[in-house]
């Protein structure tokens, strides 16, 4: 609780009282939801992203680097450069890359300096240390086996635990700041020769197109992707039969824009989607200059049924938060590149050792999608202020005079 | 006839519950099957809450929850028999409300059908049943004072406080008999048979005192301060309306009546008050809060706002206080709304404000207030009728939800009003829903449309406040000032007692 300080001291000690509250929030939203286990190299990423301090994430990703870099994002991608065909590396947090996608707000939000981090950052540094100098069977190694295999034949094959309900979460332990590994290594990982086993042997339908479109108009819109899978009535059909997949789309919401877990959990209920979480802000309420970043992780159920013709739309509402004030009278946000799944597994399933395989869907977005959102402007801060404070007088005035005449 | 007017009084209740029903059900099917949904954002967010509650965790778990756990627990069915039940529970605090007033109007001596009018006009306006069976919980804010404005008309006994202290001293009578036999144990078995009569009287002690209207006003105000802070701007006027002219010398209050139109307009010119020095003024003022009723009545609901708040604070710690309480005395929200500070608020939210800002943003709501109190005290309904207006239209954040609170308190004042509906009530009427129509206008281009009008929609808000203020000013004036109750001191009073 910030004590009263004057002036700027004192909001400034409020905003860190409420981003601590968004992170609270944010994780309690979380635990209440569901339990999900972590990864904890992936906690020792996010908390290098948390730290906002070069020293830390230099030192951090030292450490990361040391054994294979499984995390290829972290390089400073200059903005989003369109979403070409390139395939991304299987990223399991998304929220890696996306450093800036928008020009940073006036103030960023604060988060804990390095008091708290520091000690933290030194376990997650020596445990990150001893997981990756373990047996080959960690999750990461497997991804990058499969990475660097995966540059020349453009297949990005990862495998999860089924316990595993989702992939992208994996900043929110950052906001517990709980670095204890949930499950046991034994559960986090799989061979890699397992996993690659999952995957050659089938023909897993693959896009053709990906279409993605930021539609309606104000401060509530829909962003609605349109998929398109090739080579769809036969092999889709018999993939179905013998498999159980989903479609899981990523979308890693720029800092002005929030998506609304009640409402999106109402979707879930009505059967629209199979699962949705959002991961990071959720705050409802804030401005963008006092909001932290989110994603928003779909997962779309695949059958025949809901196949027509091989396309598939997906609606994801989406808020807009009010924007940092600019002169020109609109503020614009623009979105990254989504993160594109297939998350499959046999259908009949042995218990001990089920796990879904993980492909990610290369396809090129040709479409930049961009929001326009009117915000106030900084030249009417004057007048603004002090005709709203005459008008509250006079009327304060005018009420007063009234109960001395009448 | 009485009998008709006690059969129309129950249609009226029995259509408007029929109503509300029939809203609730529609509102199920809504939600259910469109997209726009019917209920409140709120209700989902005191359901949710309420069913962490249910799961043993803390109501606070839910994002945005800002209210007392209170209403988390009375929301608890919600979760265990059917998701509508908060909606029936505040529809029926909705109609308790329309009883209530006519109680009110009834003890002062309204005609039944000016009575019938009153009621429909709370019954049946739209924004009314709307708000219980969307899911606001602001019925039962207003069913509470209502309440409270009843205990205060019905009376009290002086003995309150000696009854009080009598049950202090059984208390303890009791305490000091069960350690003396506890450590002697000789009349253990005696003190065992009698027990559940000893409980019986501490019981009945406690009925009668409940009973006691003033201590029965004061638990319900502690409790709806912290439940709603916003009630503690009645605080002042309870306390004077208590004071020294409170009771007669039979302990029982005695009310003003209410006197038909050609009376009000004869009299009109004689019901000020008459000139006394500033000394006298203020020394008759600050003598007020010296009464046994007011310190009583103080004194009752501070412990019980404590109460609550430290029961809470106990259970859910510095959440409660944090989301409940320090939320709302410090809030900023720059999303738009009605107020006039949103825009100020929004261009400022980056840089922080300044305690200057915040002092200044305080004054004319404070200002305000204190006028009222000053002028207005001693005819209750009327002071909270123009202060709760006034406390919405000066606040920092203004919801439709608010309107709620001064909607309740409208058909009580109303009968002292010299202004017609023909056409100054039309007047103000229109005017009052015009410039909301037009804010709505403007803030529906900025939502729905992404158009930046802040600056029409800061203007609209200025034109609300101007309406606002416009209304009071035309209640003001022309209102009947009437004190509640009759000061037995007064001697040859102007007012007429009790008639027929």
């Amino acid at each position: 609780m910030p004590e009263r300080h004057s002036g700027n001291e004192g909001y400034l000690a409020w905003k860190t009282t409420v981003a601590a509250r968004n992170r609270d929030v944010g994780a309690w939203w979380k635990l209440w939801s569901s339990a999900r286990p972590t990864h904890p190299l992936a906690v020792a990423v996010a908390v290098d992203q948390a730290s906002h301090s070069d020293a830390t994430r230099a030192t951090t990703r030292a450490a990361l680097h040391a054994p294979a870099s499984p995390f290829p994002d972290t390089d400073e991608r200059a903005g989003p450069a369109s979403c070409s065909a390139h395939p991304t590396r299987v990223s399991h947090l998304p929220l890696l890359g996306s450093s800036q996608l928008l020009a940073p707000p006036a103030l960023s939000s604060p988060w804990p300096m390095a008091v708290g981090a520091g000690p933290c950052l030194v376990a997650v540094v020596l445990s990150a240390a001893w997981i990756s100098s373990s047996s080959s069977s960690s999750e990461a190694a497997a991804s990058s086996a499969a990475a660097e295999q995966g540059g020349t034949s453009h297949r990005s094959v990862n495998c999860v635990p089924c316990s595993r309900t989702y992939i992208g979460d994996a900043d929110l332990d950052t906001l517990t700041g709980q670095l204890a590994r949930r499950h046991g290594l034994a559960e986090m990982s799989d061979s890699g020769e397992l996993c690659k086993g999952l995957a050659d042997d089938v023909e897993v339908p693959t896009l053709s197109k990906l279409h993605r479109q930021l539609v309606g108009e104000g401060s509530h819109r829909r962003l609605v992707y349109s998929v398109e899978f090739g080579a769809c009535q036969g092999a889709m059909v018999n993939f179905l039969d013998g498999y159980d997949a989903h479609l899981v789309i990523i979308e890693k919401l720029p800092n002005g824009v929030f998506a609304d877990p009640f409402e999106l959990q109402h979707f879930v209920e009505r059967k629209v989607f199979l699962d949705v979480a959002v991961f990071g802000d959720t705050n409802l309420e804030l401005p963008t200059a006092l909001s932290n970043q989110s994603s928003v992780e779909i997962h779309f159920d695949l059958r025949p049924s809901t196949l027509t013709n091989c396309n598939l739309v997906i609606d994801l509402p989406l808020h807009a938060r009010y924007p940092p004030l600019d002169a020109s009278g609109y503020a614009t946000v623009e979105f990254g590149c989504p993160n594109l799944l297939l998350r499959y597994r046999k259908k009949e399933i042995i218990s001990d050792s089920c796990l879904w395989v993980l492909k990610n869907c290369e396809a090129a977005l040709a479409e930049k999608a961009a929001w326009r959102i009117p915000c106030g402007d900084e030249r009417h801060i004057g007048f603004v202020s002090s005709i709203t404070f005459l008008s509250a007088l006079i009327c304060s005035m005018s009420i007063v005079l009234a109960v001395l005449i009448f | 006839m009485a009998s008709a007017a006690a059969v129309t009084l129950r249609r009226v209740v029995l259509a408007s519950a029929a109503l509300r029903l029939a809203l609730v059900v529609f509102g199920e099917w809504q939600d259910a099957h469109l997209e726009v949904r019917y209920t409140d954002v709120d209700y989902l967010v005191f359901s949710d809450a309420a069913a962490s509650v249910a799961a043993g965790g803390s109501p606070f778990a839910r994002a945005t929850y800002r209210y007392s756990p209170l209403l988390a627990f009375l929301l608890l069915p919600n979760s265990l028999l059917h998701a509508a039940w908060g909606k029936l529970l505040f529809s029926a605090a909705d109609l308790l409300v329309g009883l209530f007033i006519d109680t009110i109007l009834e003890l002062r001596g309204i005609p039944e059908k000016m009575r019938m009018w009153s009621v429909i006009a709370w019954l049946f306006n739209p924004f009314t049943f709307t708000i219980g069976t969307r899911g606001n919980c602001e019925p039962i804010v207003c069913a509470v004072m209502l309440w409270i404005l009843i205990c205060l008309m019905k009376g009290v006994s002086s003995e309150s406080l000696l009854l009080f202290g009598m049950y202090i001293a059984r208390c303890l009578d009791i305490g000091a008999y069960s350690i003396t036999i506890l450590s002697i144990g000789t009349e253990a078995n005696f003190y065992n048979a009698n027990r559940h009569l000893v409980y019986q009287d501490l019981i009945t002690d406690l009925w009668n005192i409940y009973l006691r209207r003033i201590l029965q006003a004061a638990f319900w105000y502690g409790l709806i301060v912290h439940f709603r802070i916003y009630p503690i701007i009645y605080a002042v006027p309870f306390v004077v309306v208590l004071g020294k002219s409170y009771a007669g010398p039979t302990g029982r209050p005695t009310l003003t009546m209410w006197r038909s139109e050609k009376h009000l307009q004869n009299e009109k010119a004689s019901q000020r008050e008459g000139p006394t020095s500033l000394l006298a003024t203020l020394w008759d003022f600050f003598s007020n809060f010296l009464t046994r009723n007011a310190i009583m009545f103080g004194f009752v609901s501070g412990l019980m706002f404590f109460a609550w708040t430290g029961v809470f604070f106990y259970l859910y710690g510095w959440d409660f206080l944090n989301e409940a309480l320090l939320y709302h005395l410090t809030r900023t929200d720059p999303r738009h709304n009605f107020s006039i500070y949103f825009y100020h608020i929004y261009l400022h939210h980056q840089q922080g404000f300044s305690s200057i800002q915040r002092l200044a943003s305080f004054l004319p709501q404070l200002i305000v207030q204190l006028a009222l109190i000053a002028r207005f005290s001693r005819d209750l309904p009327i002071c909270m009728f123009l202060q709760t207006v006034a406390f919405v239209a000066f606040n920092k954040v203004m919801t439709a939800q608010y309107f709620v609170w001064f909607f309740c308190l409208l058909p009580l004042i109303l009968p002292w009003s010299s202004m017609k509906l023909k056409w100054k009530g039309l007047v103000c009427m229109v005017l009052w829903m015009g410039s909301q129509l037009h804010w709505l206008m403007w803030a529906y281009l900025l939502e729905f449309k992404g158009q930046n009008v802040f600056l029409q929609l800061w203007v609209a808000g200025l034109l609300f406040l101007a309406a606002n203020i416009f209304v009071m000013l035309m209640v003001m004036k022309h209102h009947q000032y009437t004190p509640l109750f009759l000061s037995s001191i007064k001697s040859g009073s102007k007012v007429a007692s009790k008639k027929e």
